[in-house]
C-alpha cells in the first residue's frame, strides 16, 4: 500500500515532466539557430565562412524554386532507393541463406560484421574504372553499405524464432511457401524491420557521402561543386536541405520501426 | 511431395537450435573462416590476366613493399595518422564526460538523446567543407572531421553504457558514503566500460572512413590523397597498394580495440 503511494507521487513530476523537457529542447535548438544567426549579423562570423542562417533558408527558396534543384534531387533519391532495394533484396536473401546453412552463416559472419567498419568507398577508384563516371559505382558502394544491416539482422530474426513455430506450421501442414510467409516472416519481422530502416539509412549516407566526391549530379554533388565554386550561400542551402532531410528520413522510419513493433506485440 | 519435403527439413532442424552446426569438427570452422580470405586473393589473382584495370596482387604487395622501402608512403601515412589520431582523442575526450553526464541525468537524456538520436542519419562528410571554409584545407579540418564523426557514437553508447549501470551497485556506493568521483572511478566506469568500448570501436572505424573521404575530397596529404593522385595519372599497381594498405590499417585498428573491449569484459 505505501508502495504504490511511493511510486504514485514519485511519477507525478515525472508525467509533469514532458512538455518543459521539450521546452527546453526546442529552446536550445532554437537559441542556437537565433544565436548563429545575430553573430553572423553583427558581422562575428565572416559572411565567406558562414552566412546567416535565415539567408541559408532564403537562398534554399530560390534553388529549389530554379532549374537545376529537382534535376539533383531525383538523381539522388533515385541511387538511394536503388541501392536500398538492391541492398534489402540482397541482405533478406544472404541472411536467408545464412539461416539454412548455419556453418556458411557461421564462416562468413565475422567479414559481414568487419565489413560494416572497413572503408569500403577506397574500391570507389576501381568501380569507377570498370564501370565508368555515372550512378553505377555510388549505387554498388551504397548496395553493400546497406546490404549488411539487413543480412545480419534477417539471420539474427531467424536464428530467434521459438522452434515451435516450424513444428506448429508443419503440425498444421503448411506448405513450403505457407510456412515462409505466414509463420516464418512474421515471426523475424521484429527484427528484420530495424534492419531495413539501417539500411536505408546507410543507403542514403553511401549514396551521399559518394556523390560528394566522384558525381556530376546530386545533392552530395551539389555541396562539393558549391564549396570549390566558392559560393557559400549555395552550399549553405545544400547543407541545410540535405540536413532536413536526412533528419526527417530518421523521424519517419522510427515511426514506421515503432509502429510495425507494436504491431507484432 | 512439397508437404512431406517441408516436414522433412522442419524435422530435421526443429528440435535443435537452429543456430548450432550439425556434426561439424571443431577445427572445421576456423578453417572455413580461413579459406574466405584465401578464396579472396585467388580470386584476385584469377582477376588480374582478364583485365588490364587489375594489377596481380604480387606486384600490388611489392609495390606496398617498395612504399616502405623508398619511402614514398611516409609522409601520407603519417599526414593521415595524425589526422585520424588527433581527432579521434579529441573526439573522445569530448563524448566521453558529455556522454557520462546525460547517462546519469534522465533529464538531460530526455533533452539531449532525441537530438543526438535525430542527427543519426545525416551524412557527416557534408559538414567537411565548412569545416574547410573555417580552417582552411589541412589537418586541422580534417581532424575536425574525424571528432564531429567519433563524438556522436561514443557519446551515444557512453551514456547508455552508465544509465544501464546496476542501480543496486550504486546503492551500495552511496551506502558505504563513496563521493561521486570515487562511485564513478570504482563503480560506473569499470561496469560501463566494456559498452563505453563498442562506442570506441564503432567511433574509430567511422572517423577513419571519414578521414579517408576528407582526404579524397580535399586534402595536402594523406593515404586518400594518395589513391585519388595514383588514380589520376593511372598508376594501378600504386593505388591499389594505399587501397590494400587502407583497409589492412582498418582491419588491425578495429582488431586492436576489438581485443581490449574482450579483456574489459573478462575483467
Amino acid at each position: 500500500m505505501s508502495g504504490s503511494a511511493v511510486t504514485a507521487t514519485a511519477r507525478a513530476p515525472s508525467r509533469r515532466r514532458p512538455p518543459p523537457v521539450a521546452t527546453v529542447r526546442w529552446g536550445l535548438v532554437i537559441g542556437s539557430v537565433l544565436l548563429l544567426e545575430a553573430a553572423a549579423r553583427i558581422g562575428m562570423i565572416d559572411p565567406l565562412i558562414m552566412p546567416p542562417p535565415s539567408t541559408m533558408v532564403v537562398r534554399l527558396g530560390e534553388i529549389v524554386a530554379g532549374g537545376g534543384f529537382l534535376t539533383d534531387l531525383t538523381t539522388t533519391a533515385a541511387a538511394v532507393l536503388s541501392a536500398f532495394g538492391l541492398g534489402a533484396v540482397g541482405g533478406l536473401l544472404i541472411g536467408i541463406l545464412f539461416w539454412r546453412l548455419p556453418f556458411v552463416g557461421a564462416t562468413f559472419e565475422p567479414y559481414l560484421v568487419s565489413l560494416y567498419s572497413m572503408p569500403t568507398l577506397v574500391f570507389y577508384p576501381i568501380l569507377l574504372a570498370l564501370l565508368g563516371l555515372g550512378p553505377a559505382p555510388i549505387i554498388v558502394i551504397a548496395t553493400t553499405m546497406a546490404m549488411i544491416p539487413v543480412a545480419l539482422n534477417t539471420m539474427v530474426g531467424l536464428n530467434s524464432i521459438s522452434p515451435t513455430l516450424p513444428k506448429l506450421a508443419r503440425s498444421l501442414n503448411c506448405s513450403r511457401t505457407q510456412t515462409y510467409l505466414k509463420v516464418l516472416a512474421p515471426a523475424a519481422t521484429p527484427l528484420v524491420v530495424p534492419g531495413l530502416v539501417l539500411g536505408f539509412i546507410y543507403a542514403m549516407i553511401g549514396v551521399i557521402a559518394m556523390e560528394f566526391i566522384l558525381a556530376s549530379e546530386g545533392l552530395g554533388f551539389r555541396i562539393g561543386y558549391t564549396y570549390r565554386a566558392f559560393e557559400m550561400q549555395d552550399m549553405y542551402a545544400y547543407i541545410v536541405f540535405v540536413f532536413v532531410i536526412a533528419v526527417a528520413a530518421n523521424v519517419a522510419l522510427n515511426a514506421i520501426e515503432r509502429r510495425v513493433r507494436r504491431d507484432m506485440e | 511431395m512439397t508437404t512431406t519435403e517441408t516436414a522433412v527439413a522442419a524435422a530435421d532442424t526443429a528440435p535443435r537450435d537452429t543456430r548450432q552446426p550439425r556434426r561439424r569438427r571443431p577445427w572445421q570452422l576456423p578453417a572455413a573462416r580461413l579459406a574466405v580470405p584465401l578464396l579472396a586473393l585467388l580470386a584476385w589473382q584469377l582477376i588480374d590476366p582478364v583485365t588490364d584495370l587489375v594489377p596481380a596482387p604480387a606486384d600490388t604487395i611489392r609495390e606496398l613493399y617498395s612504399g616502405f622501402v623508398d619511402g614514398w608512403i611516409y609522409e601520407g601515412l603519417r599526414a593521415t595518422a595524425s589526422a585520424v589520431g588527433t581527432g579521434f582523442v579529441l573526439g573522445t575526450v569530448v563524448a566521453f564526460p558529455l556522454g557520462y553526464l546525460m547517462g546519469s541525468s534522465k533529464t538531460l537524456t530526455a533533452i539531449f538523446e532525441p537530438l543526438v538520436a535525430g542527427t543519426f542519419a545525416v551524412p557527416r562528410v557534408i559538414l567537411y567543407p565548412i569545416l574547410l571554409a573555417v580552417f582552411g584545407v589541412g589537418l586541422e579540418a580534417e581532424s575536425a572531421m574525424v571528432a564531429i564523426s567519433a563524438f556522436f557514437p561514443i557519446l551515444m553508447s557512453t551514456a547508455a553504457a552508465v544509465r544501464n549501470v546496476s542501480p543496486s551497485l550504486l546503492k551500495l556506493g552511496r551506502s558505504l558514503s563513496a563521493r561521486p568521483l570515487q562511485i564513478a572511478r570504482k563503480i560506473v566506469i569499470p561496469d560501463a566500460a566494456p559498452s563505453i568500448m563498442v562506442g570506441i570501436r564503432i567511433g574509430f572505424s567511422i572517423a577513419f572512413i571519414a578521414a579517408i573521404i576528407a582526404e579524397l575530397f580535399a586534402a595536402k596529404d594523406g593515404l586518400g590523397l594518395l589513391i585519388s593522385q595514383s588514380y589520376a595519372v593511372l598508376d594501378l599497381p600504386r593505388m591499389y597498394a594505399v587501397v590494400l594498405l587502407v583497409m589492412l590499417a582498418a582491419f588491425a585498428g578495429n582488431l586492436l580495440l576489438w581485443w581490449a573491449e574482450r579483456r574489459l569484459r573478462k575483467a
